[in-house]
């Protein structure tokens, strides 16, 4: 796939501000609009984060006015991909998937998506959600679960999956398991096809988990499987009492940035870089203080994509 | 990779992760005692696997389930500390007891294993966290010494149910509250509450379907005439007799059919 350069991912939640309306048959909020209007040149591609109207039907058509109307604001002609929330592709039980598949599938008829994105989570177990997806099982048989239900996703899904380096200690997810993450992480994309996403703060998250701060931030990292890394991810970070938190609240580290300027070399099929919900004000004005990592972000990642052009 | 872990272990890793998240006092006995605290019950086998577990973040996640089934975010409505106000201040009147400590009862309860907002998983479908509450509730008698405490969470579960239900909540969950049927699409629950504690005899209609969700005192003839106008609706017949007609029209009226 051809290099897109910096993309712009954003998780809706219905009734949020910084989200979807439901009035009308459902709407980017005026703030949403607002950012688009301002910051749409600035990305090259853009995916939004799959959230439910409610419990009612699972149906692709209850979204296409909110998602016609997102899309049209970003540049209806314009790369964009799905990064699903349903899929639970490391769960360590076996999920009925052909709804989900329909449902998918047709979004990405509608919208050419052009590859689905989903962390490798357990986002549910016994048909319960978490409050925060946690990592799969890391043992043999969770990493055999997890290859079957990815190889399984690979199949049904009509644009390429690529799954994503799951989160560590987000207040809401532990370690079960004692495989290596990464090493498990490079094991399920090998055995099943499937493109990686790299979350810069799910890494940093299980490093600092594992007590490696500071210079050993980059220990390890040889078992990603770099080389099917299709995309990275950052979204706003927080060290709290020595705790790696992804908050997802716009403001990025240092540390973010620097570990991605380290990877960034290491690849050679990645096509893009995503600013994971930036937070906006009402006018759509980049919060304050995410603004200073934010360029230096825009920095690296347009140096990286005229360095290939 | 490392060593093997057979389909039971991993059977059993699950069981007991389900307990970690869901079961407070073995997630407060681990969190004290560790893997090795015999409060726990963790099978030798399995401690290597549980060996890693972040006490830190374990207590949060113990912490935001519970604040998720009391204040919302998880399935339905705004938890079970809005939907059952009454209730809850029942048991706090007469029992003692806190929310929390009712809310870390019931998420450990096989009742709370019935709740399902994932409708894929092996287990399949489920009913709502009020369905749930109120299954747990008058499975202990100990909780309803108090004879306004059972209809008064009825009186709470079918409304929180029949609101949800108004949203297309039918679509992910099974309504079996007792009382509760379907006609025409339409949720249909009718409980006569006999008087107790300080409470009058009342009896109470809650209907869903369409979008719309209608409630409030009614007969059970009035019930039976709305169940069998809906009924009649469903099999594309004119109802009779003349009251039954005009009940016909107060259903189109109420939106509850299309």
């Amino acid at each position: 796939m051809k290099r897109l350069g910096m993309g712009l991912g954003l998780d809706l939640v219905w009734g949020e501000r910084i989200g979807f309306d439901k009035a009308g048959g459902g709407r980017p909020t005026d703030q949403v609009l607002a950012f688009l209007d301002r910051y749409r040149e600035q990305f090259d591609y853009m995916f939004v984060a799959f959230q439910p109207i409610d419990f009612g039907p699972l149906a692709a058509e209850r979204y296409y006015k909110a998602y016609d109307t997102l899309f049209e604001a970003f540049g209806s002609d314009r790369a964009r991909a799905l990064h699903q929330t349903i899929l639970n592709t490391g769960s360590a039980e076996r999920y009925e998937k052909s709804d989900i598949a329909v449902f998918t599938n047709d979004l990405i008829a509608r919208y050419g998506f052009r590859w689905v994105i989903e962390d490798l989570g357990i986002w549910s177990l016994g048909g319960r959600s978490l409050p925060y997806p946690m990592p799969p099982v890391l043992t043999e048989q969770g990493l055999a679960q997890c290859i079957e239900n990815v190889s399984e996703w690979v199949g049904m899904l009509d644009a390429p999956l690529s799954i994503e380096f799951p989160g560590f200690t987000e207040g809401g997810s532990f370690l079960v398991g004692d495989l290596d993450a990464f090493e498990f992480f490079g094991e399920v994309v090998r055995q099943t096809g499937a493109l990686a996403t790299i979350d810069v703060g799910h890494i940093l998250a299980y490093q600092w988990l594992l007590g490696r701060t500071g210079e050993r931030m980059y220990e390890g990292l040889d078992a990603l499987p770099l080389n099917r890394c299709h995309e990275f991810h950052l979204s706003g970070c927080q060290i709290v009492n020595g705790r790696f938190r992804d908050l997802h609240h716009g403001v990025l580290l240092d540390e973010q940035l620097d570990l991605l300027t380290y990877l960034l070399p290491c690849t050679t099929n990645a096509v893009g870089v995503t600013y994971e919900d930036p937070k906006f004000d009402p006018q759509g004005l980049l919060v304050v203080k995410s603004v200073p990592n934010a360029e230096r972000l825009f920095e690296i990642v347009g140096r990286w994509s005229r360095e290939q052009a | 990779m490392m060593t093997s872990i057979t389909d039971d272990q991993h059977t059993r890793i699950l069981a007991f992760l389900d307990r970690l998240l869901y079961d407070a006092q073995v997630r407060d006995a681990f969190i004290e005692g560790g893997a090795d605290d015999p409060r726990v019950e963790l099978d030798d086998d399995l401690r290597d696997a549980f060996s890693r577990v972040d006490l830190h973040e374990l207590r949060l996640v113990g912490k935001r389930v519970r604040s998720e089934v009391l204040g919302g975010g998880i399935g339905t409505g705004a938890g079970i500390k809005a939907m059952f106000e009454q209730t809850l201040d029942l048991f706090h009147d007469v029992l003692g007891m806190s929310v929390h400590d009712i809310a870390d009862e019931f998420i450990a309860s096989p009742h709370f294993r019935s709740f399902r907002d994932v409708p894929f998983s092996p287990a399949g479908r489920g009913v709502m966290v009020p369905e749930a509450f109120y299954a747990f509730l008058v499975a202990r008698p100990d909780l309803c010494t108090d004879p306004d405490v059972e209809p008064c969470a009825h009186h709470e579960a079918a409304t929180a149910i029949t609101a949800a239900v108004a949203t297309g909540a039918s679509a992910t969950f099974d309504v079996a509250l007792p009382g509760a049927s379907w006609h025409s699409g339409v949720l249909c629950i009718h409980r006569h509450y006999p008087a107790g504690g300080g409470s009058t005899a009342q009896s109470s209609m809650y209907l869903a379907g369409n979008g719309r969700c209608v409630r409030g005192p009614a007969t059970r003839e009035t019930f039976e005439q709305v169940v069998n106008c809906l009924d009649a609706i469903a099999a594309d017949e004119n109802p009779e007799p003349a009251s039954d007609h005009r009940m016909f029209v107060r259903i189109r009226q109420w939106g509850l059919v299309s």
